[in-house]
C-alpha cells in the first residue's frame, strides 16, 4: 500500500474488502438487514408480528419447550441469534435444524469442544431477535460468524465442512466461522450424542409436524 | 430413528420411549422408561436386542445387566427430557418444567415433575402374587405325581395328563422321573421329604401366599429352601428393600444348613416306597446340591435385576450388612457368591465413577495453585462422586472385610482422595479442604481396614494441627491486645504516640514492629523534674518521643518491651551463637566474653574477659560492664544514648542466673 493510496482512503483492494466486511457485519448484526434478506410476503407478516424477548405467554423453560420458544427475525435471525450464544464455560455452538412442531422451530446443537448437546426451540416469526438468552447461555463476546444452518444436516456436526462450503451460491459462506475453529474437533471426532439427548431426539423427531430434509 | 423392543411384548419399535404399535403401551414409570431405554440400539446390540424379543415373548423379563439400566437411569435425570416425556404422556397444557437441560451435568430430578407417575403403596408380605414358578414346571407338579409313585404309576398319570396337556412335555416329565440319571435332578429339585399331601399343599400356596412360605417351620431344609427360591420370582419392583433383604439373608442361612447326608435320607426313605433304585453315592447328592445352589443365586439375583438399581443397592448392602454384622462375621456361601456376581455386574459403573473422581482430583490439583475457592468446587463434586460411588461400592466392601481382605478397588481410590488431601495441606496449606477429604475417606472407607487406620492418623494430625493453629492464633489475639496502647503528648499541641500489632507510630511516622532494629529509653532528672525519652527506629531512621508523664513512659515501655524487645533479645543472643560480635559503646560483645577498655596511665587498652570474668552494675543513667579482678577494666553504656542498652543488659542478666553459664547465647536454650 503507497504513501499516496493511504492519504486518499486506500486502494481498491482495499475498499473492497472494507465493503464485504461492512456487508458481513450487517448479515450478522443488522436485524433489518436480515429481514430484507426473506422474501417479500414473509417480510411483511414478520415486520407485523409482535417484538418481544420472550412470549408473555409462554410456559416452560425459555427456548428448551416449544410452550416458551426463542423469538428471532426470520431464517437468518435464527443464524444470527444461535450463533450468538455461548454456554457459561465459554462454548459456543454448532447447530441445524431438525423440523417444526408447528410453526415452532426446532434445533439440535452442539457446543464446540462437544461436551454439551441441546434441543432448542425458536419462532422465527418476529421482527427482532430477543435479547434473552435460555439457561445456561449468555451471548459472546466474539464477532458472532454464523456456526449452524438452519436446514437439517445429516451428518450434524461432521458435515460442517461441506455445508458451510454449500451456502457459497447464497452468499452466506463469507459470514460464517472459519473452519479452523472446529476442524480439530471434526477430525477427532469429539462429538458423540449422550444418552439424555439421544433419547430427547427421538421423542422431538416423533412429535414433528414437518421433518426438515435437506 | 432408534431401533428399540417393546419392554412388555418385545415387539420391535421406532424409538426406545415411544408407544409400541402392537400392543400400545407407553413407557410411563421409571423403570419401564429405563428399561426401554436399555431396550434399544442406544445401550444394547442387535444380537442382545434379538436375545431380549426372545425372552419377553416366551413370558420371561430381559436380562438386561444391571449397569445398562443404571445408565438409563442417570439418563432419565435430564430435566428436559422428563418435560418431554411429561408432554409426551399429558396433553399439551402448560406445565411448569424445570430448567438447566444441559445433557453434560444433569441436576437433581425435581420433586414435582407431572409425568412421574406416584410409585404404588409398598406392598405388605401377602400382596405378591404368582401364576406359575419353576417348582410348577418340575416333571412332578406337570404330571401331578409325588415322590413315593412307582414307575407304573408315573406311566400312566403321563398318559392321561397327555389328553389335556402337550404331549410332549408330558413324555419329558414322565421320562425324568422314570429314567435313573435324570430322576434325582427332578427329586432334589422338588419337595424330598415332605409328604405328598403337604407338598400339594405347599404348591399351591406359593401361588396364593408366596412369602408366607418363609414363616414355615418343620420343613426339611432342601424342600423349604426350593419353595422360597421360587417365592423370590415373586419379588417385583415395589418389593420393600428391608423385607427383601430379610428374605435373602434366611435363605442364605437356610443354604449354610443344607447337607447332602439329610438328602440322601430323605430321597431314599421316598424310593424305598417309590420301587426306585437307593441312591448310594453321595457325590451324587453333592454335585445336585452344587446345581441348587447355582439356581438359588441365580433365583435371588433375577428379583434383585426386578427392582430399581438405586433399590437394589439397599437391598444388597443391607443383606451383606445384616449377615456380615457391618464386615465382622463370615458370610453364607450364598451371600458371598452374590456379592461376587454384583461385583461383576456393577465393575462398569464402578470404573466409570473412579474415572470421574481420578479428573476431578486431577483438575483439583490445577487449581489448587489458585487458592481454596478455586480448589473448594471441585471438592464439593468429587465429595458427591465419591459418596455415589461408596454407596454402590458398599455391599463388595463388607463382603471383603468380612473375608478378611481389602476391596482393592476402594482402596485405591480412598489413595488417590488422601493423596490429594495430603497435598492440599502439605503443599498449599488448605487444612480446611484437607480435613474434608479425610473426613470423607474415614467416613466413606471406614470398611476397608487398610485405609481406615491409615486415614485415622492423617485425621489425628490435622486434627492436631488445626488445634494448634487455633491455639496460636489464639494466642496472637491476645498478645495484639496485650501490646495496643495510645497516649496523647504535649501540653498544647499535643501529638499522638502509639502501639499496635500494627507497628509504632510517633508524629505521623509509623515503624512496623518486625522494622525495629534498635530501642532506647530513660530519664534525665533536672530541677524542672524529670524527662524521659523514648527512641526507636533502625538504620536509616529513628523517632524520638520526650514526655514528662511517668505513667505514660512507664506503660509504653511495657508494651514496647513485649512488642519489640523480646524479638531483639533473641535476634542479639542468635546472632552471637551465630558468631557475630556486636558493639555497644567501646565494649565489642562476643558470645563467650566481652573485650572491654582499660584505662592506663596513658592511653587505653583492650581487654577480653570471659563472662565468668565479669560483673555488671548500673550507675548515672548508664550500665556497666567490668572484669572482676581490674577496676580498671571496664565499659559504660548509655541507656538513654546507647541503643539496645536495656536488651543487652536483660540478656547477660538472665545468662548470669544460669549455673555454669560461659555463653550468652546459652539462655537460648
Amino acid at each position: 500500500m503507497g504513501f499516496l493510496s493511504n492519504l486518499f482512503g486506500g486502494n481498491k483492494e482495499d475498499k473492497a474488502l472494507r465493503e464485504a466486511m461492512a456487508h458481513i457485519h450487517r448479515i450478522l448484526d443488522d436485524e433489518k438487514f436480515q429481514l430484507e434478506l426473506v422474501h417479500p410476503a414473509m417480510k411483511s407478516m414478520l415486520e407485523s408480528a409482535p417484538a418481544y424477548d420472550k412470549d408473555p405467554d409462554g410456559t416452560g423453560p425459555f427456548g428448551y419447550t416449544e410452550t416458551n420458544p426463542i423469538p428471532v427475525n426470520g431464517p437468518i435471525g435464527q443464524l444470527a441469534y444461535l450463533s450468538r450464544l455461548e454456554t457459561q464455560s465459554g462454548q459456543r455452538i454448532l447447530f441445524h435444524r431438525i423440523g417444526a412442531i408447528d410453526t415452532v422451530d426446532v434445533f439440535e446443537a452442539v457446543s464446540f469442544n462437544g461436551s454439551e448437546w441441546f434441543i432448542l426451540f425458536v419462532d422465527l416469526y418476529h421482527p427482532r431477535r430477543s435479547r434473552l438468552t435460555p439457561d445456561g447461555f449468555r451471548f459472546t463476546n466474539e464477532v458472532a460468524q454464523f456456526s449452524g444452518f438452519h436446514k437439517f444436516c445429516e451428518n450434524f456436526p461432521y458435515d460442517f465442512i461441506e455445508k458451510k462450503a454449500s451456502q457459497r451460491e447464497s452468499g452466506l459462506s463469507m459470514a460464517y466461522i472459519a473452519i479452523s475453529k472446529v476442524s480439530d474437533q471434526i477430525q477427532n471426532r469429539v462429538f458423540n450424542r449422550p444418552l439424555a439427548h439421544k433419547a430427547k431426539l427421538e421423542l422431538v423427531k416423533s412429535r414433528l409436524s414437518s421433518v426438515q430434509t435437506q | 430413528m432408534a431401533i428399540a423392543i417393546c419392554f412388555k411384548c418385545g415387539t420391535a419399535k421406532r424409538g426406545a420411549l415411544v408407544a409400541c404399535s402392537s400392543c400400545l403401551t407407553v413407557p410411563r414409570t421409571q423403570n419401564d422408561l429405563a428399561l426401554s431405554l436399555a431396550l434399544s440400539d442406544h445401550l444394547s446390540s442387535k444380537e442382545q436386542l434379538a436375545e431380549y424379543t426372545q425372552e419377553l415373548r416366551s413370558g420371561a423379563s430381559a436380562s438386561v445387566p444391571f449397569q445398562d439400566i443404571i445408565q438409563a437411569n442417570d439418563a432419565l435425570k435430564d430435566p428436559q427430557l422428563l418435560a418431554m416425556l411429561g408432554a409426551q404422556n399429558q396433553p399439551l397444557t402448560p406445565t411448569p418444567a424445570p430448567s438447566i437441560p444441559t445433557t453434560q451435568q444433569p441436576p437433581p430430578l425435581p420433586p414435582t415433575a407431572p409425568h412421574r407417575v406416584a410409585p404404588p403403596p409398598l406392598p405388605s408380605r401377602s400382596e405378591p402374587r404368582l401364576v406359575t414358578t419353576a417348582l410348577h414346571q418340575s416333571a412332578f407338579a406337570i404330571l401331578g405325581v409325588t415322590t413315593r409313585d412307582n414307575r407304573k404309576h408315573i406311566v400312566e398319570l403321563a398318559e392321561e395328563k397327555s389328553l389335556e396337556l402337550d404331549h410332549d412335555i408330558c413324555q419329558k416329565a414322565r421320562s425324568d422321573l422314570t429314567n435313573p440319571r435324570t430322576r434325582l435332578g427332578a427329586e432334589i429339585a422338588w419337595l424330598p421329604g415332605v409328604s405328598p399331601r403337604k407338598a400339594t399343599q405347599l404348591v399351591e400356596n406359593l401361588l396364593n401366599d408366596p412369602m408366607a412360605l418363609r414363616e414355615e417351620s418343620g420343613l426339611p431344609t432342601l424342600a423349604h429352601l426350593n419353595l422360597l427360591a421360587a417365592a423370590f420370582e415373586a419379588v417385583d419392583g415395589n418389593h420393600d428393600a428391608d423385607d427383601l433383604a430379610g428374605f435373602i439373608i434366611e435363605s442364605a442361612h437356610l443354604a449354610e444348613d443344607l447337607t447332602p447326608e439329610e438328602v440322601l435320607r430323605d430321597i431314599n426313605e421316598d424310593r424305598a416306597v417309590s420301587g426306585f433304585p437307593e441312591v448310594r453315592a453321595l457325590d451324587q447328592i453333592e454335585a445336585e446340591l452344587a446345581e441348587r445352589k447355582r439356581y438359588y443365586r441365580g433365583a435371588i439375583k433375577d428379583a434383585l435385576n426386578r427392582l430399581p438399581p438405586m433399590t437394589l443397592v439397599q437391598v444388597m448392602t443391607e443383606a451383606v450388612d445384616g449377615v456380615t454384622s457391618g464386615g465382622e462375621d463370615h458370610a453364607p456361601g450364598l451371600i458371598d457368591d452374590l456379592v461376587d456376581s454384583y461385583e461383576e455386574e456393577t465393575q462398569g459403573v464402578l470404573q466409570n465413577e473412579a474415572e470421574n473422581v481420578h479428573k476431578l482430583i486431577k483438575v483439583a490439583r490445577e487449581h489448587a495453585g489458585s487458592g481454596e475457592a478455586a480448589v473448594k468446587p471441585y471438592v464439593d463434586k468429587l465429595d458427591a462422586v465419591a459418596r455415589n460411588w461408596d454407596k454402590i461400592a458398599q455391599p463388595i466392601q463388607l463382603s471383603s472385610k468380612a473375608r478378611g481382605i481389602d476391596h482393592e478397588a476402594s482402596r485405591d481410590l480412598a489413595y488417590e482422595i488422601r493423596s490429594l488431601a495430603i497435598d492440599l495441606f502439605n503443599q498449599h496449606d488448605m487444612i480446611t479442604q484437607s480435613q474434608r477429604l479425610t473426613g470423607l475417606i474415614q467416613e466413606l472407607f471406614s470398611e476397608v481396614p487398610d485405609v481406615a487406620d491409615r486415614v485415622e492418623e492423617d485425621a489425628d494430625a490435622l486434627a492436631n494441627i488445626f488445634q494448634q493453629r487455633k491455639q496460636a492464633s489464639a494466642r496472637r489475639d491476645d498478645w495484639a491486645r496485650e501490646i495496643t496502647y495510645q497516649a496523647e503528648i504535649g501540653m498544647v499541641f499535643k501529638d499522638k504516640l502509639s502501639i499496635s500489632a500494627h507497628g509504632v507510630s510517633w508524629k505521623g511516622q509509623n515503624f512496623p514492629l518486625d522494622a525495629i532494629t534498635r530501642v532506647r529509653w530513660g530519664g534525665i532528672r533536672s530541677q524542672y523534674g524529670t524527662t524521659y525519652t523514648i527512641a526507636f527506629g533502625n538504620r536509616s531512621s529513628e523517632a524520638v518521643v520526650e514526655l514528662k508523664r511517668q505513667d505514660i513512659y512507664s506503660t509504653f515501655i511495657d508494651k514496647l518491651w513485649r512488642a519489640v524487645c523480646v524479638r531483639l533479645l533473641t535476634d542479639m543472643l542468635e546472632a552471637l551463637r551465630d558468631g557475630r560480635d556486636l558493639h555497644f559503646g567501646d565494649a565489642l560483645v562476643h558470645d563467650d566474653g566481652i573485650t572491654l577498655v582499660k584505662r592506663k596511665f596513658l592511653g587505653t587498652e583492650k581487654v577480653r574477659c570471659l563472662w565468668g570474668q565479669t560483673h555488671i552494675w548500673n550507675a548515672d543513667g548508664s550500665f556497666y560492664i567490668g572484669a572482676k579482678d581490674d577496676k580498671k577494666t571496664y565499659a559504660g553504656i548509655s541507656y538513654i544514648h546507647g541503643a539496645n542498652t536495656h536488651i543487652l543488659e536483660q540478656a547477660i542478666r538472665m545468662a548470669f542466673k544460669k549455673p555454669g553459664m560461659r555463653r550468652l547465647s546459652d539462655v537460648l536454650q
